[in-house]
């Protein structure tokens, strides 16, 4: 015992130093692995046999669960490969992402309906903690949990984000970092996995943990980097990378108590821009950049600070308190305007004639600013945000022989600070250069918010029904302070009361049905128009759920309506929205979101073959429902008619996954679908995002107990397709690109 | 055996839905094929054949009042006489050019350049009304008639001497905006220094024309000029018989569907281009005196249209003008009396007298030294600019600037919502 713990501890320290060098290194992503590695199974058939793939990755105690999530384990999310939340994200109905780089650095996540610019609409959670960079102050996320330290994603929807503030309209996300494992399991938990692949990209993953008596850690390092897949004119650099460190420290104080320590760093540096493409340009060269985004550079940093106790109360619930504090400062630095504020770069780009043409030439250099006096110049916004978020709660689950519980408690506090200021930039001779000392301000003001929340769910069983209450209430002022100007500064305070309730009737041992109805609110914040109101819907939703086993059929089939009394905009640059609009709020006024989302899972062996098939559908409708002319950029400029979609939902998106596997080897087939999905509300200057398909494919072979070799192919078709219109032109999604990863487990 | 059969069955579904998911866009979805596709994209298509109106269409002075009366009369009444006389006024340019500078002389005519200079007014006046109502076919071709305000002096300047050197070198089609129409053509017939506008060490062609005789280098101007307004009279003659009822008639094909969907549509392409009065406000007059966001001084003197020939303020009136006549249809039906048979009689009424506020007060200031004055636009100056308005009128050009912003606001509020028409999307936000 003691030999095969020192065995583990010199592999641990091995691995670690592996992953210490490989992390610091320049090019980690090619470095040689661990020779002394196992891989993670959860239920190993044979240590050279891949263990059975669960297809849906739900459970037969969902059926009884009012408010249970769409989950992605552990196993689910390995076998994806992938660290784009994007393609993760497709493989839950009802979710639906909005590509923007390619890459998946921002993503950009919508659930039922909400607007996905920036997963404003959206809450996400860390191991139970709120991660947005302030999620009250400034809802638009430039942060989400890295998929390098994510071992299982849970999506709620609808009902089910209740609990959920501050904007849980269409649901919440909750990412789940590497646990430390239970002493008591048997698995191997550490692992380090190199990749490598097209547009020199090289990944390395690296997870080291170990449960003991006295409690545990688990650290996570990672490393993210490529060339990019777009060509610059005149050449240079449109590659990012990122480095993400999870460290957890646990002390197990008594038997029903325990103390965690959890410790977070990130950092991104990737050659990032606004500007797409004119349609002409798309047709030939996709993947190409113009000139003028040459200095365009995205650069942020992220530390987090987490404690948590846990107390298993005599009763056997459990108390768990959170205090936590993240940071994020940014910068991007990016092409946002030319000083003519008559013409703008998305017009410029939908329609490159005329004097738009002018424009045009200087943003490819292939004319001088100089050409047009002035009018030429190029504005490079200097946008530098630090963001706040700290606060503290309280969760209390428990069970009795009739009722299971759940409450928790928060005081959330969080800020943003912008400080935009812009260069003057020229175009000559095709290179773009910074004016010297032409740095002029742009904005500088502070948002800042303190909110209480407190929520309660009771799921009372009697015989085959569960009834279930819950309510939510959210309280918070915000304050905003103007640098610039003291005139807009102000202060509010908005309270809401969030109520719903839900029946689920067990109509077998294998099915349940369910209906719920809730109203859900977001807080009205601030706004210097003073046009605040309440984003607000009343949803309701029915489910049908089937589990006949891990390994046969299981089926997820809902059916929801959010009917909004009021639907809110914010503007942000990634739609488009002047500087002078940023941060505004729009009233959409009435609308309608609703639809279908079904899950069917199956699988089947055949000549000693497992085959196990996913298909994952979203159909929707998403429309206004009232006449009203916007002057905001997110939904369009101009007349605004009853009927009018929603932007950037598509009414239909389809996932579908065949596997096969057998012994050590596996591969997965994905096929997915998109239909065509507008870029704005009002017709006029609305583009249609055309229909795509996408294939992949992935394989893994297991060589022996320890090692394990993956290649993955994404947009194996070679599909050229447009992901979005916004803010500036149209914009690729990722061309064919391969893959090959190395694992070793310990 | 009979469960994999039902596996099978089961699998085939599953399988047979995403086949018809796919089916929905067919191979194209996954397959490469040029993707987005913008839809209400406004443009004319080819006319119709018969382009000739009934005798109820053209009844536009009588009641009934319809929408498609009101266009008529105003395409026909307003809009085409407008391009008419732009036509004939560009004719006359190329032809006083080639009195000032024939193939024969071998200088330029003093007495035939001076006419030459005054036709240029008359021609960018005639185009200043056709601009103030831009849609259609005048839309299509406005930036190479007239790209203000954004000339590339310089690049001209080497047309003018690549032509001095071949003059058998024409203009060709694809010539940038910023280098050819009334901009080009007004720089080189009025501006007074005749040097280039290049930097000479980086122009060696520049350098050695700059040596040239005086003389010359006007000849050199005004013979490019020459091929400058063959291009105009060109590209006019074509607007002019796009407009023209017994040619191609674009009035016609604002009513029947050809250019705009319905009359509706065609009706807010119409005041979609009434917001060339923003268009004065911010950037014609606006950003001159300091009060629009792109100047970023108490005044941007540089940013003068027609900085060598004060004709800024003349143009301004007659767009307003121009804007009147669209909005009343001269003596036929117009936005006035959608206005009244909507309900709204008052906000016609109002319109008018915000825009007849705003053309008294321009008019009166038409005859003032147009760049002295804005230049003394400087500290107190300039702030009593910036604090002028329609009732306090500390400094009378900056009134005419709020007077132009009431009218303007009027119309992109009042008017737009009580005809129940979306503004036009470049125009979302005041930039004052």
């Amino acid at each position: 015992m003691i030999k095969l713990a020192s065995r583990i501890s010199q592999r641990s320290v091995l691995g670690l130093m592996l992953s210490l060098a490989v992390f610091l290194g320049s090019n980690p992503a090619w470095a040689e692995p661990s020779s002394d590695s196992m891989q993670v199974s959860a239920s190993e058939p044979s240590v050279t046999e891949l263990e059975t793939l669960r297809v849906l990755g739900g459970q037969r105690s969902d059926l009884t669960q009012p408010t249970s999530p769409r989950s992605l384990p552990p196993r689910k999310l390995e076998e994806l490969q992938t660290t784009d939340l994007h393609k993760v994200l497709q493989q839950i109905p009802g979710a639906y992402v909005r590509q923007e780089e390619g890459e998946g650095l921002r993503p950009n996540v919508g659930l039922r309906g909400t607007n996905p610019d920036r997963s404003k609409k959206v809450v996400w959670l860390e191991d139970h903690i709120l991660v947005g960079p302030a999620p009250y102050s400034a809802p638009a996320a430039y942060y989400t949990p890295s998929l390098l330290h994510t071992e299982s994603l849970d999506v709620m929807q609808g009902f089910a984000a209740i609990h959920h503030g501050p904007n849980s309209i269409g649901g919440a996300i909750h990412s789940r970092s590497y646990a430390i494992p239970d002493p008591s399991d048997s698995r191997r938990p550490s692992f380090v996995e190199l990749g490598g692949g097209s547009f020199a990209t090289g990944r390395l993953k690296s997870i080291l943990r170990s449960g003991t008596s006295w409690g545990g850690y688990a650290l996570s390092l990672g490393r993210l980097q490529s060339s990019g897949f777009k060509q610059l004119d005149g050449g240079g650099d449109v590659g990012f990378h990122q480095n993400d460190v999870v460290a957890k420290l646990k002390w197990q104080i008594r038997a029903d108590q325990s103390l965690q320590l959890k410790l977070g760093f990130a950092d991104e540096d990737s050659r990032e821009t606004y500007l797409g493409l004119s349609e002409s340009d798309f047709a030939n060269r996709p993947y190409r950049r113009y000139a003028a985004s040459a200095l365009d550079q995205m650069r942020w940093q992220r530390r987090a600070l987490q404690l948590s106790h846990e107390w298993t109360l005599p009763n056997a619930s459990v108390l768990s308190t959170d205090l936590y504090s993240h940071r994020l400062d940014r910068t991007w630095y990016r092409l946002d305007r030319f000083r003519d504020s008559s013409v703008n770069l998305r017009s410029i780009l939908a329609q490159p004639t005329g004097t738009n043409q002018l424009f045009y030439d200087v943003l490819r250099g292939q004319s001088n600013s100089s050409g047009l006096g002035t009018n030429g110049d190029l504005f490079i916004a200097n946008n530098e945000r630090h963001f706040l978020s700290q606060g503290v709660q309280t969760r209390w689950i428990g069970e009795s022989a009739h009722h299971s519980w759940q409450g928790m408690l928060r005081f959330h506090s969080d800020s943003i600070d912008r400080d935009h200021r812009f260069d003057v930039a020229q175009m000559t001779s095709g290179r773009l250069q910074a004016v010297a000392n032409s740095r002029s301000i742009d904005k500088q003001n502070r948002e800042a918010t303190q909110a209480w929340l407190v929520s309660l769910q009771d799921d009372w069983r009697v015989v085959n029904w569960v009834l279930t209450g819950a309510a939510r209430f959210e309280t918070a002022e915000f304050v905003y302070t103007d640098a610039l100007n003291s005139a807009l500064s102000k202060t509010r305070r908005d309270a809401v009361g969030v109520p719903g309730a839900g029946a689920l009737y067990k109509l077998s041992d294998d099915t349940s049905l369910r209906v719920s109805v809730n109203r859900a609110v977001t807080l009205a914040g601030l706004d210097a128009q003073g046009r605040e109101r309440r984003e607000e819907s009343l949803n309701t939703e029915v489910a049908l759920k089937h589990f006949s086993g891990y390994d046969s059929w299981q089926a997820d089939l809902l059916y929801f309506r959010n009917d909004y009394q009021n639907l809110t905009g914010t503007c942000t640059s990634s739609t488009g929205c002047a500087s002078s609009q940023l941060d505004q709020q729009f009233n959409g006024g009435r609308a309608l979101v609703h639809g279908l989302e079904a899950r069917l899972a199956h699988a089947w062996s055949a000549s000693g073959f497992w085959f196990p098939a996913t298909l994952n559908l979203s159909v929707l409708e998403a429309r206004f429902a009232e006449d009203f002319v916007s002057d905001s950029a997110e939904w369009g400029v101009g007349q605004i008619r009853t009927g009018d979609p929603l932007p950037y939902v598509p009414n239909l998106r389809a996932q579908f996954n065949l596997g096969m596997q057998r012994g050590a080897w596996g591969h997965e087939l994905d096929v997915s679908y998109q239909s065509e999905t507008p870029d704005q509300s009002a017709a006029a200057q609305r583009v249609s995002i055309a229909a795509f398909g996408l294939v992949g494919w992935s394989t893994r072979y297991k060589i022996d107990a320890d090692w394990s070799v993956q290649f993955r192919g994404e947009n194996l078709l070679g599909k050229d397709h447009v992901v979005a219109a916004r803010p500036f032109g149209l914009r690729p999604g990722k061309p064919r690109s391969l893959q090959l990863s190395l694992t070793a487990a310990f | 055996m009979y469960k994999t059969r039902l596996k099978l069955k089961t699998m085939t579904a599953l399988s047979l839905a995403v086949l018809m998911t796919m089916s929905l866009s067919a191979c194209d979805a996954f397959l490469n094929k040029p993707a987005p596709k913008s839809s209400d994209q406004p443009g004319p298509r080819a006319a119709s054949e018969q382009n000739l109106f009934s005798q109820e269409d053209l009844q536009y002075d009588q009641a009934p009042f319809s929408e498609r009366k009101m266009l008529i009369n105003i395409g026909l009444n307003v809009l085409a006489p407008a391009v008419k006389t732009f036509a004939v006024e560009t004719s006359m340019l190329s032809y006083r050019l080639d009195q000032a500078c024939g193939d024969s002389q071998r200088s330029v005519d003093r007495a035939a350049w001076s006419d030459a200079v005054e036709q240029w007014q008359k021609t960018m006046i005639a185009y200043h009304k056709v601009d103030t109502t831009s849609i259609g076919p005048t839309l299509e071709r406005a930036a190479l008639l007239y790209a203000w305000p954004y000339l590339n002096k310089c690049s001209v300047d080497l047309a003018v001497m690549t032509h001095a050197k071949t003059p058998a070198i024409g203009l060709a089609s694809s010539t940038a905006p910023n280098l050819r129409g009334l901009g080009a053509v007004e720089y080189l017939l009025t501006e007074p220094t005749l040097k280039s506008a290049c930097h000479l060490r980086a122009q060696p062609l520049a350098a050695e024309w700059s040596n040239a005789e005086e003389s010359q280098r006007r000849l050199d101007r005004c013979r490019y000029a020459r091929v400058l307004a063959q291009d105009l009279q060109n590209q006019a003659q074509s607007l002019a018989q796009a407009w023209n009822p017994s040619q191609q008639n674009f009035t016609k094909s604002m009513v029947d569907g050809t250019a705009y969907p319905d009359v509706a549509k065609a009706t807010n392409a119409l005041t979609d281009a009434l917001f060339s009065l923003m268009n004065v406000k911010d950037q014609r007059l606006g950003r001159v005196l300091g009060l629009h966001k792109d100047c970023g001084k108490d005044a941007c003197p540089e940013s003068i249209e027609h900085r060598d020939s004060e004709l800024a303020l003349k143009a301004y009136s007659q767009r307003l003008r121009q804007i009147r006549e669209v909005f009343m249809g001269r003596e036929g039906f117009g936005l006035d009396d959608l206005l009244t048979t909507k309900g709204h009689a008052d906000v016609a009424r109002r319109f008018i007298e915000l825009l007849d506020q705003a053309q008294r007060s321009l008019d009166a200031e038409t005859q003032s030294p147009w760049l002295a004055r804005v230049e003394a636009l400087q500290g107190t100056e300039a702030e009593a600019c910036k604090a002028s308005t329609s009732t306090d009128r500390r400094q009378p050009l900056c009134a005419v600037h709020a007077d132009l912003r009431e009218a303007a606001s009027y119309l992109k509020i009042q008017v737009l919502t009580a005809l129940a028409l979306r503004q036009p999307p470049s125009y979302q936000g005041d930039n004052d």
